[in-house]
């Protein structure tokens, strides 16, 4: 089990061709996800890899002829727009933007397009999602990523890794890690990555990653509290950065590691501790 | 990026938002010429980036010409918060009995715009005003704002039915310059009924989407240079996000999230950042080089701290720009880095050849860092932001 993504997952990337498109793909390939097409257009039939993946003009065609059923989006900012709202016109059912700094106005459009269709979107500025052993969208500096039952949801693309980085060394497996991405305006929140995880199996508790003072933490938060059975841990950042200070609304609800390597002793303790109390 | 006063207006005035007659003026014989053009009444309004200007001795109204000049003899070349005040707006006086509150600005949680509107009514002759419980929606973005909307506002506020007319047409201005102009945040601060005029906006702000200057090369010029360090241009030049900070560990991250933690965990563990820097992705050669050289040349730099993880951005990228720093400045800084993620080891390899020092660990670099810095400057000289 996991959340959003499973091993029949079908990646469509669009922007293929660019020089990042082609560097996320062979990762994506390389860690063991399903890439099944590319989107360029301009540079329909043509193909990525020697022959293994078919790319096309368009993404309702790419879609028809592959079974994609969720995209990365490449796309330079002042594109996406376009890119982001023909991914959820071809009906692709996910879709995740890695991009920075794509102009408010054109995230609003989208995000209202993508709240009319039901289309999950995650980003702008997000860094993908990955479920270990089953598939990885995104951009993940990792080589492999052992499995476990912690369920992470991250603001910031760096911090991810940072936290994948330090729950691994300790040896604390993952069971998806999700992005929602940094961008003041992005598509899925908090609320409803938690909710997911809240439902998957795989996922025995959280770390949430977020934003010191920042109102759509605080919302989930206050959610969470009432509605997520789940253990969270919380890490927060840009204590020098804000005035305002959501740490004390929750400091009794959730465990609060103040450093990555405090996230790391929480989690293996709380593990320790279950394993011992279990046998 | 944030409009002055006289450039809001302007904007105001092509959207069909009425708006006080006036001119900019960098110059006490200036501004007494445009006082007698505007018979002799006036408001002179320091043109600078800060808010509460009027407390700040910043806003000062005249009677007559002489008071004009004198008045602005004193407001240009005044500092208000460390700004030189270069130019003054010189608005014809307008007097009204009562003022509005207007605003849209984005709803980050909302993903949409939010209009709010209330009346501002004066108490204690005008030291202070007291607002009434505000209207307040959002805007759908696919339909922008509708007409039954701005006659909800004129209702809630209880405004005078044969100003309904100019209401429509100065809040529709407003919704215009916010959708079409890219704008996070337009206010008109008040909208008065002046005595005479009808409504009319006595003053405004407007901030712009960075992000979407791109389409708006014009509004793009208007940028005030005056407002920002040099430092701080030439970070917003690479597209950096940058904070000084008032320590002596300069500071290098790529990623806001790993930036904000950077400067976090150098307070808490008990050290002093000199500056927040975030790069955003490090791909291109010679972005990492820019951000080096920017965090040396802060103020009170004793120790450079850089915090890369590698992903979009490559950590060999990030050694070979360091190379060419320490090749071309020679600094006299000590350098500290901690690299992790993609290309992490290649770049150790390759910064074995220069002398500074470099960790995996996040917690351990930055424990070394600050005493480090600790062993260079004076403890206790610096101050804690927070």
């Amino acid at each position: 089990m996991s959340v959003f993504i499973n091993q029949n997952t079908r990646v469509l990337v669009q922007g293929i061709t660019g020089t990042e498109g082609q560097k996320l793909a062979r990762k994506m390939i390389e860690f063991g996800s399903q890439v099944v097409a590319g989107v360029s257009p301009g540079n329909g039939g043509g193909w990525f890899m020697d022959g293994k993946i078919p790319i096309f003009d368009s993404t309702h065609s790419a879609v028809e002829l592959t079974g994609a059923n969720v995209a990365l989006v490449t796309v330079p900012a002042r594109f996406a727009k376009d890119a982001l709202l023909e991914c959820a016109a071809a009906n692709i059912r996910l879709v995740i933007s890695i991009t920075e700094g794509i102009p408010l106005k054109d995230m609003m459009l989208v995000k209202r397009f993508y709240q009319m269709n039901g289309v999950r979107l995650l980003g702008p500025s997000s860094p993908g999602i990955l479920s270990p052993g089953l598939s990885m969208i995104g951009s993940f500096p990792f080589r492999e990523i052992k499995p476990g039952g912690v369920g992470i949801v991250s603001r910031s693309g760096s911090l991810t890794y940072e936290a994948i980085d330090t729950l691994q060394a300790a040896g604390v497996g993952i069971s998806t890690c999700v992005g929602i991405g940094s961008a003041p305006i992005h598509g899925l929140g908090f609320i409803e990555v938690l909710d997911a995880m809240q439902m998957d199996m795989a996922t025995q508790e959280i770390v949430l990653i977020g934003k010191v003072g920042s109102d759509e933490e605080i919302e989930a938060l206050a959610y969470a509290q009432n509605n997520i059975l789940k253990p969270i841990t919380v890490y927060l950042y840009g204590y020098s950065h804000s005035d305002k200070n959501n740490i004390d609304l929750i400091s009794d609800d959730f465990a609060i590691a103040k450093t990555m390597e405090e996230l790391a002793d929480i989690l293996t303790i709380k593990r320790n501790y279950s394993e011992i109390s279990s046998t | 990026m944030r409009l002055n006063e006289y450039q809001t207006k302007q904007l105001y005035m092509r959207y069909g938002i009425p708006v006080p007659r006036g001119r900019v003026a960098s110059s006490s014989r200036e501004v007494q010429q445009i006082t007698e053009e505007l018979g002799g009444q006036v408001v002179i309004k320091a043109q600078v980036l800060v808010h509460g200007r009027g407390k700040l001795g910043g806003i000062r109204v005249a009677r007559s010409t002489q008071e004009a000049e004198k008045h602005s003899m004193h407001i240009l070349g005044k500092l208000l918060h460390k700004l030189p005040v270069h130019k003054v707006l010189v608005d014809e006086l307008i007097s009204f009995e009562v003022q509005y509150y207007v605003s849209i600005a984005i709803d980050q949680t909302a993903g949409q715009p939010r209009l709010t509107a209330y009346t501002l009514v004066n108490v204690n002759n005008g030291n202070g005003v007291f607002q009434n419980d505000p209207v307040e929606f959002l805007i759908d973005p696919l339909f922008g704002l509708l007409e039954f909307q701005i006659r909800d506002i004129a209702l809630h506020l209880d405004l005078p039915r044969e100003h309904w007319g100019q209401f429509k047409q100065a809040i529709q201005g407003l919704w215009n310059v916010y959708w079409e102009c890219d704008a996070i945040k337009v206010e008109s601060n008040p909208l008065v009924i002046s005595d005479d005029n009808g409504l009319i906006v006595l003053d405004g702000e407007v901030e712009l989407d960075d992000k979407a200057l791109f389409r708006h090369l014009e509004l793009a010029e208007m940028r005030d240079l005056m407002s920002e360090d040099s430092i701080q241009k030439e970070a917003r030049k690479y597209g950096f996000n940058f904070v000084p900070l008032n320590g002596n560990i300069g500071t290098v991250s790529n990623g806001a999230g790993l930036a904000m933690a950077t400067v976090d965990t150098i307070q808490l563990f008990g050290g002093y950042p000199a500056n927040y820097l975030d790069t955003g992705p490090c791909r291109t050669p010679g972005l990492a080089a820019l951000a080096f050289k920017l965090a040396l040349n802060v103020p009170d730099v004793s120790i450079l701290f850089v915090n890369i993880f590698g992903g979009i951005s490559n950590c060999l990228q990030v050694a070979q720009d360091l190379i060419q720093v320490v090749d071309e400045m020679e600094p006299a800084t000590p350098i500290v880095l901690r690299l992790s993620g993609e290309g992490a080891e290649e770049a150790q390899l390759l910064l074995s050849t220069i002398n500074v020092e470099i960790f995996n660990n996040f917690e351990k670099a930055i424990r070394h860092v600050i005493k480090k810095a600790n062993m260079i400057s004076e403890v206790g000289s610096y101050e804690r932001v927070h």
